[in-house]
């Protein structure tokens, strides 16, 4: 039919459900000609648009959490409840940062506009890799990011660090996305298709070549994403990266890509399903040795941002047994844990990163421990949010990083994967170690031992650190609604219910 | 009102003394000054002692008008209410118990009296008589209580009242050492009383059928009845009762194991040692095991042990006091071997001669140490036998009291000590206990004994009071001490000593007020106690009435006391216990008073006084004089206890800090924190290892993540290999 | 059986009146010292009345918790706001905000950053008191670890020169010890689900599946290893002695008032927690283990006591004597007697009392001379009798000398564990309660070492001689402690009664056969006052302070255990007693 040449686009379009994203990247195209306009280096407007469109964005993915699954485009793109809040957790790193980003780029004498737009848009590929189950929309999605953040890095262009961050980060990140698009070819040799609906039918119909296509296939996207989501032994870049780059842009890599990988990752093991006894073992040994090696490289950390880079792959160790327990058990676990834990941890860690920023003053930023000393004398608030976030990172409860661990602990038991179960008790025991001398450094030591005094907390991250403060406590005491929100209602024992039970198109 | 009611105002009025000294004393001394305050406080603190004697007279009467055998409890108060155990604050009057009361009371209130005059001078006057009210609370509580846990209250809060009273003048370091020792011994003593409590209880209670009780395990009238019947099947446990028991009574009562604390509780002031160490507490084990005795007739073995214990301890502590040149040391070591007769008594199974004998000992040991004090006190606080003499001459009322306590002590008829101690060893030598010839060999002991107790008293009163000699006059200055000593040494605060000293810490400001200013100091600066040594020029002089009167009336006790009491049908009804026939009645009634023992005892007593008379007439001997290298070896080495107490003392103290210091150092600090910070360590090495892979070289980390690569996807070959395409 | 919400209570309004205070403390200025003492004293005070309150509404014979409280909070895994007292804790929340308003009161003293300080008392005080007050094991541990944040600030920043380790080592052990638990608590929860098919941390409902027996009948092996996961942590809380190193570092470098909520509550926990979770919930293993704690708790009183002997610090003396009477509080509850168990209860509320006033005495006399070493006292009788004389009659009752309150609870401790081996009970042999009882010897040992270390002597130090005694508020704050070593040791069962129905409840879900066990849930059983479970007619939670009329008797109370040998006793009452095979 002439028709169809005459309307090109899709008939399944949503406008809706692409919203979100949308939203994003037009904002930080706004964002970006704003930066052009913009008169001597002001850019509260920026800023302004930014928030502002970041909101949109988030409430427009919030109100479709509740909505029934469905694939448009083609199959390339996949509204449901996983991505949806996904994608709100994104924003919300994303606009976390943002808020403190501002003033801590004044202290450190690098106001450039420019950071706003790469960082929308790098949480718009985030947000990407949330909402596909196409293998080439998701490899997009995670190039989109990964290629913002390169520039991200460097972005501190007079710090030689800065650059190396940068250097190293884009060199290992091609390097993994090779394995992944390599990957992502085998898969479409076995199934004929890049959508992953089909792998499950592939390995049942039980070709030997296909399967092992997949399973080689498999492999080398997993590679890929344990690189992205930090994983031991794809995990070094992290510290160098972390310390190297600007702080506020380390707290959106260590929150917001590590969201976007887990849940990419969430989306190949998904589809992956029927194959888990191939690839639950190693995993389970990648589990353990990111929860051992992070914890255990964290505890000789003097410096402040590679100690969270460390914290940031324990963590992803604890996600991967959240992630490994929800496929084990897909009838007993919900996704509602791992969303859970993902957005305890945007929280706490973006809240860590809001107050270590405040070390940076003056076109000086030192980030050793020290340079937080006596932070209780010149900001009582500050020093109390990184307590609450430490207490929350290490797991006390009273705090949402408690309910995440104890979410995984359940899981995990109900799965039977009791070891690694073990094993994050262990890991936690560690973590007090370290933890506390972040908390030490803050509220122990007085200012004088501080090389050089820290800077007075300003509005925007004054305002970043309460939300954070606020998002610990509020996802602590309301665990309920929320674990309710996140897992669509289901109650534990029939998580099954929040799956996506959708047919490639 | 029932009379039987007042036992606990007995208990009670000498409670509201000690509290009445404890909290307004101070306060009333500065009132009204040392003098009068002092006066008043002594009044108050004599008093509700005395008035409980004339109340214990009061239940005697009512008490013998139902019959000395009857028996009766007055609850006060619960104390422990639990639904599987109930103590209550009971009393119990029966005639063991007011003999108890009217000794403590009565020669109680006779040493307060005393001591209102020998303490006179002593700064903490009211702090003494806090301690001394006290005691005699607890000590009635001891006596009167009608149940296990409370009996327990009394004992251990006499053993505390004797630990504050021993370390009165806590100056002296030694005084502190000395009551510690005292106190912990004692508690060596409580855990074997703890023990045979429980054991009590676990061989009754859990076999008693639930209908048949309150919950009331612990009381005697629950106890003493029913453990025949429930221990005739199992003399084993009555066995380990009577021993655990006595245990307790040896740690109260000086036996041997555990006698070496008493010795060095004559640190505390002589009214003290006459009052506590001398007359009461020290009996408590003998009442204790007279209390209990059922048990003891139930296991033969056990009052061997008694037995035989308390003969060993009567004839090493006779031995051990001719070593002693200290006048209070030489008593100290006869109270333990009076003390030891006492239980050859309840091990021949009479106990009531051992009762007899508390009471009498009670009366001339009081005695003796009382004049002791007076001696000391007209002597300027020195103690040493060898300084003494003739001191009759000066000290006539002293010397003459003391002189019918030494005879009665001697053995001599008619005082009291002859008949109790005849009761004693007739009852021994014809005991027809089941433990008899441990009984009769200890009855001989005690008659070798009683031969040595009168020559070691002959020695201590001819060498103090004649032997024409006065000894004092040859002495230089500074030497010999006593607990008052710590008057002299006591840091009081010189005004001038802390322009240098005591300024240093105090250059900070002081914002509570802690610490005094040098105006404060100054004001506060209490002048040294006027306390001279003696020395050649001395003149003793008389104690004051306050003093002597006590002598008197006890010296009168001592004459008469034996008679009274062996004639008093109380004594020897108190064991007849309902449901209970112990001993036939008229047993212990008659014990061989035939001549030849008469003839026996009264022997050994002079052979004993006739030698001491012999050796000591002419004054000091030269081989006892104060260079000790002269002594006859054995001398020397009694006066050491034969090298008991050193032993014991070093491998306690030594041994256990030796133990207690590498248990600390060694597993506390050594294994425990060595594995909790090894893991730590262990930990952060792991961490700087893998710091040392973090090369920061790109290639390092391409390298890695290669190799995991790599070995995952070996892994997936491996495995699709295997399971290959079949399903 | 499903709860209905019931709303916030009086127990939440005593437990979060902290948490408020030390809101309303953090809106004060930094430098308004003053104000920060008014408005913790104020709150610890309100906080007191509130729990007087509370035990006003409290009713002793019934082992039913009350006074319940029950929000929903996460439906999805089974975890609830639920909150009530019984017998076993009523008195530890009585203990707690008692010696935390003395402690506030005495932190007058504290000079520097009073702000945070104050802040940290209060919510420390919180946390404690959820713990004695939870019903969700979730709840439970979230007060149990909420109570290291702040304790953990009081040591590192208000500590002695080596506050750092310390405080460090503190955390560490006690959460380590912990972590466990929370797997252990996760893993009930699984087996309620399995059982029930529904998720829940309800002690409530998983102790009323462990008394019909259901909630262990698929998985008798993993009992043990579960306990353990429990008894691990409550052992280092206590605690037990492989785990107390850390006591004497924490207790010796914390400010006083840290030492005595550290002695007096902190500790407890552990204890409470073998009450409340370790007896009630593994019927089928407990007997097996009893020999390994009562062991660990006789090696703690010996340990502990002997160790103390040898400090030359007061602070770390009085810190190893915590570790010997701690040996007896766990003594007395394994002996699981009914008189052990009373003992041992008992003895924590004195050891409290006690130590709690040895760690404020000695910090009154730190205040005035900031040393805690042995060698710079001595002869301080002469220069401050007062504070002697109140010393002593403190060390006495932590002597346990009979007459004050540590003499009630040791000697039952003492004699429930004598009966239990005596009659060879659980594998116990007499050697237990025999060498226990040596530790009374001991006590004395050490406790009048360090008083005649401090209060004998010449006064050789010229430092000491500008000391003034105590003033008179000093003393009104010993007073109070001095008040309950007597009531405590004169009338003990005003504290004793209220508990007894509990105990006997405990004791009872330990060693009754499945179908014979008290059942939190089912409150058509009650325990009389001879202390037998029967049967009442049904009532509701607010009918339970009317004592019921007492049914038929479901399981008889075994007051005393028969002597090993005399089971035949020909009475039909020890018949009926007989134990269990």
């Amino acid at each position: 039919m002439p028709d169809r040449f005459r309307f090109p686009i899709p008939q399944d379009l949503d406008w809706l459900a692409l919203g979100p994203i949308i939203v994003v990247v037009a904002t930080g195209i706004v964002a970006l000609v704003l930066e052009m306009l913009r008169h001597k280096r002001n850019n509260a407007a920026i800023v302004g648009v930014t928030v502002v469109g970041l909101l949109v964005a988030g409430a427009l993915a919030a109100v479709q959490a509740g909505e029934p699954a469905k694939e448009i485009l083609a199959g390339t793109f996949l509204r449901d409840r996983f991505g949806s809040v996904v994608q709100v957790l994104m924003v919300a790193a994303c606009l976390l940062s943002v808020l403190f980003s501002e003033g801590y780029l004044r202290e450190k004498r690098i106001p450039f506009g420019e950071s706003y737009p790469l960082m929308l848009w790098a949480t718009a590929g985030g947000m990407v890799m949330a909402t596909s189950r196409n293998l080439v929309t998701l490899f997009v999605g995670l190039e989109l990011l990964s290629v913002s953040l390169y520039v991200l890095a460097g972005l501190s262009r007079r710090e030689a660090k800065s650059e190396e961050s940068a250097l190293k980060y884009f060199l290992l990140g091609a390097f993994a996305s090779a394995f992944l698009l390599y990957g992502i070819a085998l898969f479409y040799g076995a199934t004929g298709s890049l959508h992953l609906g089909r792998v499950a039918e592939v390995w049942s119909s039980g070709f030997e070549i296909g399967r092992s296509l997949l399973g080689v296939g498999l492999a080398l996207i997993l590679v890929g994403l344990s690189f992205k989501s930090a994983f031991v032994p794809f995990h070094q870049w992290t510290p160098d990266v972390y310390q190297g780059a600007p702080t506020n842009i380390t707290a959106f890599m260590a929150a917001g890509s590590k969201v976007a990988a887990v849940a990419m990752l969430y989306r190949v093991l998904d589809a992956c399903q029927p194959l888990i006894d191939l690839w639950l073992p190693p995993l389970f040994w990648v589990a353990i040795l990111t929860m051992v090696v992070g914890n255990l490289a964290a505890l000789v950390q003097k410096d402040a941002k590679r100690l969270m880079a460390y914290s940031s792959i324990s963590h992803a160790g604890y996600l991967l047994v959240a992630l490994l327990a929800r496929f084990k058990a897909p009838e007993a676990v919900s996704d509602a844990t791992l969303l859970y834990y993902l957005a305890s941890y945007n929280f706490m860690t973006v809240g860590a990163f809001a107050v270590i920023a405040l070390a940076a003053r003056g076109g000086k930023e030192s980030t050793g421990l020290s340079a937080l000393n006596g932070l209780w004398q010149r900001s009582p608030f500050a020093a109390s949010v990184l307590l609450l976030c430490v207490w929350s990172l290490i797991g006390v409860p009273g705090a949402s990083g408690f309910v995440g661990k104890l979410l995984i602990f359940r899981d995990a038991l109900a799965a039977g994967l009791t070891p690694l179960a073990i094993v994050l008790a262990m890991a936690s025991i560690v973590s007090v170690a370290y933890y506390l001398s972040l908390v030490k450094a803050a509220w122990v030591a007085d200012e004088a031992e501080a090389d050089q005094p820290i800077a007075p907390l300003r509005t925007g991250a004054g305002l970043a650190a309460a939300i954070c403060a606020a998002g610990v406590i509020g996802l602590f005491v309301f665990v309920g609604p929320v674990l309710g929100w996140m897992g669509g209602g289901s109650v534990a024992g029939a998580g099954s219910a929040a799956r996506t039970e959708v047919r490639p198109g | 009102m029932d009379p039987f009611a007042l036992i606990w105002w007995i208990v009670l009025l000498p409670l509201g003394g000690a509290l009445v000294q404890a909290l307004f004393g101070g306060a009333v001394v500065r009132g009204l000054g040392p003098q009068n305050g002092k006066k008043v406080m002594g009044f108050l603190a004599v008093l509700p002692v005395a008035l409980s004697f004339l109340l214990g007279v009061a239940v005697l009467q009512a008490h013998l008008e139902a019959g000395a055998g009857t028996e009766r409890t007055v609850v006060l108060a619960p104390w422990i209410d639990l639904a599987a155990l109930k103590v209550d604050f009971a009393a119990r009057v029966d005639s063991l118990s007011l003999l108890m009361v009217l000794v403590v009371t009565g020669v109680g209130a006779l040493i307060h009296l005393y001591a209102t005059g020998y303490m006179a001078e002593d700064r903490d006057y009211t702090r003494f008589f806090t301690y001394m009210n006290l005691f005699v609370v607890y000590m009635l509580v001891l006596v009167t209580a009608d149940n296990l846990p409370l009996l327990f209250v009394g004992w251990e809060g006499v053993g505390l009242c004797s630990y504050l009273l021993i370390g009165f003048w806590y100056r002296d370091l030694a005084n502190a050492k000395a009551a510690n020792k005292a106190f912990i011994v004692n508690r060596i003593g409580d855990w074997g009383f703890m023990l045979g409590m429980f054991l009590i209880l676990v061989c009754i209670a859990a076999s008693v059928p639930e209908a048949q009780t309150d919950g009331r395990w612990l009381d005697f009238g629950f106890i003493l009845p029913r453990a025949a019947t429930y221990l005739a099947d199992r003399p084993e446990l009555a066995t380990a009762i009577a021993l655990l028991l006595f245990v307790g009574a040896c740690g109260k009562s000086a036996q041997f194991p555990l006698y070496f604390w008493l010795p060095d509780a004559m640190a505390g002031p002589t009214p003290v040692s006459a009052l506590i160490h001398a007359a009461t507490m020290v009996t408590a084990g003998v009442y204790l095991v007279s209390r209990m005795h059922i048990f003891y007739v139930l296991s033969p073995v056990a009052s061997a042990v008694v037995a035989s214990v308390g003969a060993f301890t009567a004839l090493f502590a006779a031995l051990v006091a001719f070593g002693q040149t200290d006048i209070k040391k030489v008593l100290a070591y006869s109270t333990v071997s009076q003390l030891g007769f006492m239980f050859i008594a309840c091990g021949a199974g009479v106990y009531w001669a051992g009762m007899f004998h508390v009471a009498t000992h009670a009366f001339f040991k009081a005695l003796l140490f009382l004049g002791s004090g007076a001696v000391i006190y007209a002597m300027a606080h020195n103690q040493d036998l060898r300084n003494y003499g003739n001191l009759r001459k000066y000290l006539p009322i002293t010397c003459w009291t003391m002189f019918l306590g030494y005879l009665a002590i001697a053995g001599v008829p008619p005082l009291a000590g002859f008949y109790s101690k005849e009761a004693i060893l007739g009852g021994a030598l014809a005991s027809r206990h089941a433990a008899a010839s441990v009984a009769v060999w200890a009855g001989w002991i005690g008659l070798l004994t009683a031969a040595l107790t009168a020559a070691y008293m002959t020695r201590l009163t001819v060498l103090t009071f004649f032997s024409g000699e006065e000894r004092w006059r040859r002495l230089q200055p500074a030497h010999a001490h006593d607990g008052h000593h710590g008057h002299g040494t006591e840091m009081a605060v010189h005004p001038e000593d802390h322009s240098h000293s005591a300024h240093a810490p105090h250059d900070h400001e002081d914002p509570h007020g802690f610490f005094y200013t040098d105006e404060e100091l100054a004001a506060r600066a209490e002048p040294e106690e006027h306390h001279h040594e003696l020395e050649a020029s001395h003149e003793p002089k008389e104690a004051p009435p306050s003093m002597t009167f006590p002598l008197v009336v006890l010296a009168l006790l001592s004459v008469v006391g034996g008679w009274g009491l062996q004639h008093w049908a109380g004594l020897q009804e108190f064991l007849q216990y309902p449901g209970v026939q112990l001993l036939p009645k008229g047993t212990i009634q008659e014990h061989p008073h035939g001549v030849p023992l008469m003839a026996l005892s009264i022997g050994a007593a002079a052979l004993g006084i006739l030698y001491g008379w012999i050796v000591y007439r002419r004054g000091l001997p030269a081989k006892e004089g104060f260079d000790e290298s002269a002594w006859h070896p054995f001398r020397r080495w009694a006066g050491r206890q034969f090298g008991y107490d050193d032993l014991v003392v070093h491998t306690g103290v030594q041994g256990g800090d030796l133990v207690a210091k590498s248990l600390w150092k060694g597993f506390d600090a050594g294994v425990i924190d060595g594995i909790a910070n090894g893991l730590g360590v262990l930990a952060c090495g792991l961490g700087r290892g893998l710091k040392a892979i973090q090369t920061g070289f790109v290639r390092s980390y391409a390298l890695l993540m290669l190799a995991g690569a790599v070995a995952l996807l070996a892994y997936m070959v491996a495995v699709l290999t295997r399971i290959g395409g079949g399903n | 059986m499903v709860d209905q919400p019931t709303g916030f209570g009086v127990l939440s309004l005593l437990v979060f009146l902290p948490l408020l205070g030390a809101l309303l403390t953090l809106a004060t200025p930094r430098e308004a010292a003053g104000l920060h003492r008014t408005f913790a004293i104020g709150t610890t005070v309100a906080t007191f009345l509130v729990s007087l309150w509370v035990l006003a509404g409290f009713h002793g014979g019934t082992y039913h918790f009350q006074m319940v409280e029950f929000v929903p909070w996460l439906p999805q895994a089974g975890i609830h706001y639920r909150l009530g007292v019984d017998g076993i804790s009523i008195w530890l929340i009585l203990l707690t905000t008692l010696l935390t308003t003395l402690s506030a009161w005495f932190s007058v003293y504290v000079r520097e950053r009073t702000k945070a300080y104050m802040v940290f008392l209060l919510l420390l005080e919180t946390a404690m008191l959820g713990v004695f007050v939870s019903l969700d094991m979730i709840l439970f541990y979230t007060f149990f670890e909420a109570s290291l944040i702040p304790m953990y600030f009081l040591i590192s920043i208000w500590g002695g020169e080596k506050r750092a380790y310390a405080s460090l080592k503190f955390f560490l052990f006690t959460f380590a010890g912990s972590i466990f638990m929370l797997v252990g608590m996760v893993a009930l929860a699984k087996l309620h689900q399995q059982a029930t098919g529904a998720w829940s941390f309800s002690i409530l409902d998983i102790q009323s599946e462990v008394a019909s027996g259901r909630l262990w009948a698929g998985a008798l092996q993993t009992q043990a290893v579960v306990f353990w996961a429990f008894a691990v942590a409550f052992l280092v809380k206590c605690p037990a002695f492989p785990l107390h190193t850390w006591l004497p570092d924490a207790h010796t470098e914390a400010p006083t008032a840290g030492s005595i909520i550290l002695a007096g509550v902190l500790l407890k926990m552990g204890t409470y927690g073998f009450l409340r979770f370790c007896l009630p919930l593994f019927p089928d293993v407990i007997a097996n283990q009893v020999p390994i704690l009562c062991a660990l708790a006789v090696i703690g009183i010996l340990y502990g006591a002997a160790v103390s002997a040898v400090q030359p610090d007061v602070k770390r003396l009085i810190a190893y004597s915590s570790v010997a009477h701690m040996g007896f509080v766990l003594l007395g509850i394994f002996s699981l007697t009914p008189t052990g168990m009373v003992g041992g209860a008992y003895q924590q509320l004195n050891h409290g009392i006690s130590t709690g006033a040895l760690f404020l005495l000695v910090g009154l006399i730190y205040e005035r001379r900031h040393t805690r070493l042995f060698r710079d006292y001595g002869g301080l009788k002469a220069q401050m009798p007062v504070y002697a004389a109140l010393f002593l009659i403190i060390m006495l009752s932590s002597v346990g000398l009979p007459g004050t309150n540590g003499f009630v609870g040791e000697f039952l401790s003492l004699m429930g564990s004598f009966e239990a081996s005596f009659a060879r009970r659980f594998g116990l042999n007499p050697a237990y309660a025999v060498l226990a009882a040596a530790g009374v010897i001991l006590a004395a040992v050490y406790l009048l070492w360090m008083f005649q270390k401090m209060f004998y002597g010449p006064l050789t130090n010229p430092e000491n001689r500008r000391l003034k005694d105590l003033t008179p508020w000093e003393v009104a704050l010993v007073m109070v402690f001095v008040v309950f070593v007597f009531w405590g040791g004169l009338r003990p069962a005003t504290f004793t009664k209220p508990m007894e129905a509990s105990l006997h409840a405990a004791r009872m879900m330990a060693l009754n056969p499945a179908g014979q066990r008290p059942d939190w849930r089912n409150l058509e059983t009650e325990i009389d006052p001879k202390g037998n479970l029967v049967r009442v007619e049904p009532r509701t939670r607010e009918a339970l302070v009317v004592p019921p009329a007492y049914g038929e008797v479901i399981a008889p109370a075994e007051k005393h255990y028969p002597l090993a040998g005399r089971e035949q006793a020909p009475n039909e009452d020890t018949a009926k007693e007989q134990p269990r095979a």
